[in-house]
């Protein structure tokens, strides 16, 4: 089938070549009229010529009186070269001296001849042969012309030239913009149109031409219809209509979407199964249209309640599945499935009367509960029904063991809650001590937690939750302010000034406002800065470099110092230590357990060598023996900290060992 | 749509109708100054040749004719049997279509001697005619009849007009001969020459006076060569029921002789328009004169 392209550059070809066609068969014409012309012209002269000459010469000695008229003719003539007079063979009288014999190639001369370019162009000599009368006896002679053969060739040139010009060129340029025309404003378009018809996305602008124009626009609302009502039954095939949530299909397929991406990236998600307590009874006894309203209204807390991002879809009657998989963690999931719970169990205006609705949420993690939406679904399903057997309005995980930790930590993120307010938190003090001069030089302050029941709870089990529910802030705070104040009550009552280390955990260091509440407790309790050492992990190194690399020399310029604690123990490069700002490397407890091996010591070795090389001091952590005081001794370790000299202590015996040391210093 | 087909069809019949009526070649036919070529002037001046699409273009003499028309352009020539056959020895491919007359004494000889004078003289006689026309047959009939062959004759080559010219320059002592023809005899003989042979005299000589044309010009036209005979039908009957006023319609292409010399003329020769007599048609082919094409 032709393109429109291909059909109008048939077109034109056809066209040109007839037009062309046409120019030449009336070039070729011409060119024979010219032939003609020319001949007839020579015809003419040649008669005109040798009629004179029969009619005037009465003895052929007096030939050379036509000398004149030959000369005459051919200078008149600029096609003629020369005109010759011969009798057989011999030349009687020519214009042209330097013609002494006749050439071979003689045209006779006749009227009736077909006469074209050809003719003229090949044939250079034209012959008439014409009787005079000498007396009464007629003598044949004849006359000679000589063309002037390159005038003639210019002659025919000069028709050649002016076709091209004024024929061909014009025509070919005529037919040129002609095609362009056509190719902007009917070819470009209907191959826009055509586009068009194939992707709708591409419309094409207003069109010149009428016709083009409306079927633009003719196709334009035809798609833009299609579209809606594409998109409407789009939408309506996986929306459910009375929510306006997705419905299953689409749940499926942002869940296939959800397990694939998980899969990569290897973070797990929620799936959660939630259904409305009672339902059946509320639908008995309001009717239908009140149940209907009240899935209207879950839905609707479902996505005040969540976030943009989570997926939540109507899968049944009073059936609904959320997805979540942006949490931090567990408790972070907990409270999100509470906070939904608690604003569905709000009181609920449905049908001009106030009830109580309630809802019920089975929790499956994927891929521990299942690798697809089927096996989520039923996971999920039985903790609904778990948490219906419970007494409705709560959730359940799908395994046990998840469902008691996570059970645990919630009570104890609401223990610390309460801890904090009921100021359960004291400060326990660890010296730091010189390895030569066994002094105390220095103070960790470590947090303890004195629960009314459980008794001392070691940081270690709680901390971990403090940070994952956000509480590490406020008391990260605490033990900054607590830390600090006691520091100056000790100078104050016992004249005892020694630097304090402040433990800072990664979330509470990356806080936007860390620095400036440092800064201001420093300066509101004008507490000499110098005597307070910040001491970070590795983590913080590793996150945000740059951000946290401003807050450490900002925590410099203040004058404080910073410890990098437990090093050797994550993934810190030794350039860290070579850009920011450490002034203490503790060498953590696993590097002493093994300082009596070889390897062990020299690791030790090392450790301390390249700290000093870069002007950092280093204090051993866990030192328990004096053997391994005696190898710090030995390879320089300036302090250390452990059992050895002693253990974390409350603060009245913490000042009771303090004096005992200055005491003995003294 | 349909307005501009019909407007497409009536373009392409507009231009066929145009190029149908376009006008065809006019017929182009030389001759000269002869009495018995007059119907030609007559119907010229009359307008009629104009009407059938005829063009003639008199000259001055048999041999300027003959010229004219070997020199291209023409469908035809008026002229004697001589010029008939000099053209056709030239490449040419003339037949004869219409014939006007037979020369009775229109051809002549002149001279300013009696024959007997010239039978006798020792001089040299100067011998006046267009050597390459019908002026040399009638002159070597004349010889031959009075057996003056052993003559000294002195040929001047001129046409008809020039004879003329010369010899009413200057007075002529010397025994001289003039071949000439109606008109152009009038005048001579007013210069001391007097007719000594002529058509008339001489059973010899005969002298045709017809169209020639083109073979294929007369079988392509052949309609428009039946229409000029009609023509010259036409002309030669007004001139027999009205002489004076076909004399003055062509007097002017015939040299202006007076009235009476143009009634003498005409008298010098005989119309051959109607249909011919078998002796005349025998001695026509004698003389290789073909007669199938004659209209």
């Amino acid at each position: 089938m032709l393109t429109i392209n291909r059909f109008l550059s048939v077109l034109f070809m056809i066209t040109v070549s007839a037009l062309f066609g046409s120019f030449i068969t009336y070039y070729v014409g011409e060119q024979n009229t010219k032939a003609k012309i020319i001949a007839t012209n020579f015809h003419q002269v040649m008669h005109e010529t040798s009629y004179n000459i029969s009619t005037e010469l009465n003895n052929l000695n007096n030939l050379n009186n036509f000398k004149a008229l030959l000369d005459r003719k051919a200078a008149q003539n600029h096609l003629i070269s020369a005109l010759v007079i011969a009798r057989g063979k011999q030349i009687l009288l020519t214009t042209d001296h330097s013609i002494r014999k006749l050439p071979k190639h003689i045209h006779h001369h006749t009227q009736h001849q077909s006469v074209n370019r050809h003719f003229i162009l090949d044939n250079s000599v034209h012959e008439l042969e014409f009787e005079v009368y000498q007396q009464n006896k007629p003598i044949q002679l004849s006359l000679l012309l000589f063309a002037n053969q390159p005038e003639i060739k210019n002659y025919f040139a000069d028709t050649y030239y002016q076709y091209f010009v004024f024929f061909i060129i014009p025509t070919l340029l005529v037919f040129l913009f002609l095609h362009q025309l056509l190719k902007k404003f009917l070819v470009k378009p209907l191959e826009k149109l055509r586009l068009f018809a194939y992707y709708h996305d591409r419309t094409p602008q207003p069109l010149k031409i009428k016709e083009l124009e409306t079927i633009r626009s003719s196709m334009l609302q035809t798609f833009q219809l299609l579209s809606s009502e594409k998109q409407a039954l789009y939408r309506s095939s996986r929306t459910d209509a009375l929510s306006e949530l997705p419905n299953r299909y689409q749940l499926n397929e942002r869940l296939e979407w959800l397990i694939e991406e998980s899969k990569r990236t290897n973070t797990p998600f929620a799936y959660l199964f939630l259904d409305i307590d009672n339902f059946k009874k509320i639908n008995d006894t309001l009717g239908h249209d009140a149940g209907d309203e009240i899935v209207v209204n879950v839905a609707k807390i479902m996505q005040e309640a969540l976030r943009a991002y989570d997926i939540i879809a109507r899968v049944g009657g009073d059936e609904f599945v959320i997805i979540l998989s942006k949490y931090q963690n567990l408790i972070e999931l907990n409270h999100i499935i509470d906070r939904v719970l608690l604003k569905i169990s709000q009181e609920q205006i449905v049908s001009n009367q106030s009830i109580n609705v309630s809802a019920s949420i089975g929790v499956a993690f994927y891929p521990k509960d299942g690798t697809d939406g089927q096996e989520l679904m039923k996971s999920a399903d039985i903790a609904m029904y778990e948490a219906k057997k419970q007494g409705r309005n709560q959730h359940h995980y799908f395994t046990e063991e998840l469902n008691q930790r996570i059970q645990i930590e919630v009570n104890l993120e609401k223990e610390l809650h309460l801890a904090l307010k009921n100021n359960e938190f004291e400060l326990y003090y660890q010296p730091k001590v010189s390895s030569k001069t066994k002094n105390i030089i220095g103070i960790e302050c470590l947090v303890r937690w004195n629960h009314p029941e459980k008794g001392l709870v070691p940081p270690g089990e709680f901390i971990t939750i403090a940070e994952q529910s956000g509480l590490i802030l406020p008391l990260g705070d605490w033990i900054l302010k607590e830390a600090i104040e006691n520091q100056l009550h000790w100078q104050q009552q016992y004249n005892i000034q020694l630097p304090v280390s402040v433990n800072v955990s990664a979330l509470q260091f990356s806080h936007k406002d860390f620095f400036n509440k440092l800064e201001t407790l420093v300066n509101e309790l004008n507490f000499p800065a110098n005597f307070l050492d910040i001491e970070i992990t590795e983590s913080v190194l590793m996150e945000n470099t740059q951000e946290h690399l401003n807050t450490l020399k900002k925590i410099r310029g203040l004058g404080a110092t910073i410890s990098l604690d437990d090093f050797g123990t994550g993934y810190s490069s030794l350039a860290y230590l070579k850009i920011f700002p450490i002034n203490i490397l503790k060498i953590d407890k696993s590097f002493l357990d093994d300082y009596d091996s070889k390897s062990g010591a020299i690791f030790i070795e090392t450790i301390v060598n390249m700290a000093h090389n870069l002007k950092i001091d280093v204090i051993a952590e866990s030192v328990e023996t004096e053997d391994q005081l005696n190898f710090l001794k030995q390879i320089n370790c300036e302090a250390y900290q452990g059992y050895l000299c002693s253990k974390p202590l409350p603060e009245k015996e913490f000042i009771e060992l303090v004096k005992n040391s200055l005491s003995t210093q003294a | 749509m349909l307005k501009i087909k019909l407007i497409l069809i009536a373009t392409f019949f507009l231009l066929s109708s145009c190029s149908s009526q376009q006008p065809s070649t006019p017929i182009k036919l030389t001759t000269n100054s002869w009495i018995g070529y007059s119907p030609l002037f007559y119907a010229n001046e009359k307008g009629w040749l104009k009407k059938a699409n005829i063009k003639i273009f008199p000259l001055v003499s048999l041999g300027e004719n003959m010229m004219t028309f070997k020199m291209g352009g023409f469908d035809g020539l008026t002229g004697t049997q001589f010029e008939y056959q000099k053209v056709n020895s030239q490449n040419h491919n003339l037949v004869p279509a219409i014939m006007f007359n037979r020369s009775n004494g229109g051809d002549m000889v002149l001279s300013n001697r009696s024959v007997k004078a010239l039978e006798t003289t020792k001089e040299t006689v100067d011998v006046y005619l267009e050597s390459y026309s019908v002026n040399t047959l009638v002159f070597n009939a004349f010889v031959k009849s009075h057996n003056l062959s052993h003559k000294h004759f002195n040929f001047i080559n001129k046409d008809q007009l020039k004879i003329v010219t010369l010899i009413k320059q200057k007075t002529i002592q010397k025994p001289t001969i003039v071949v000439t023809y109606i008109p152009y005899n009038l005048e001579i003989v007013k210069h001391g020459f007097n007719v000594i042979d002529s058509t008339k005299d001489n059973p010899n000589i005969m002298v045709l006076d017809a169209l020639y044309v083109d073979k294929n010009v007369l079988n392509q036209r052949h309609q428009d060569f039946v229409t000029l005979k009609k023509l010259v039908n036409k002309a030669i009957n007004n001139l027999n029921e009205n002489p004076k006023e076909y004399y003055e319609v062509v007097k002017s292409y015939i040299e202006n002789p007076s009235y009476e010399d143009f009634n003498k003329s005409l008298k010098a020769i005989k119309w051959l328009n109607d249909e011919l007599s078998d002796e005349l048609l025998q001695k026509m082919n004698e003389i290789n004169f073909q007669t199938r094409k004659l209209i």
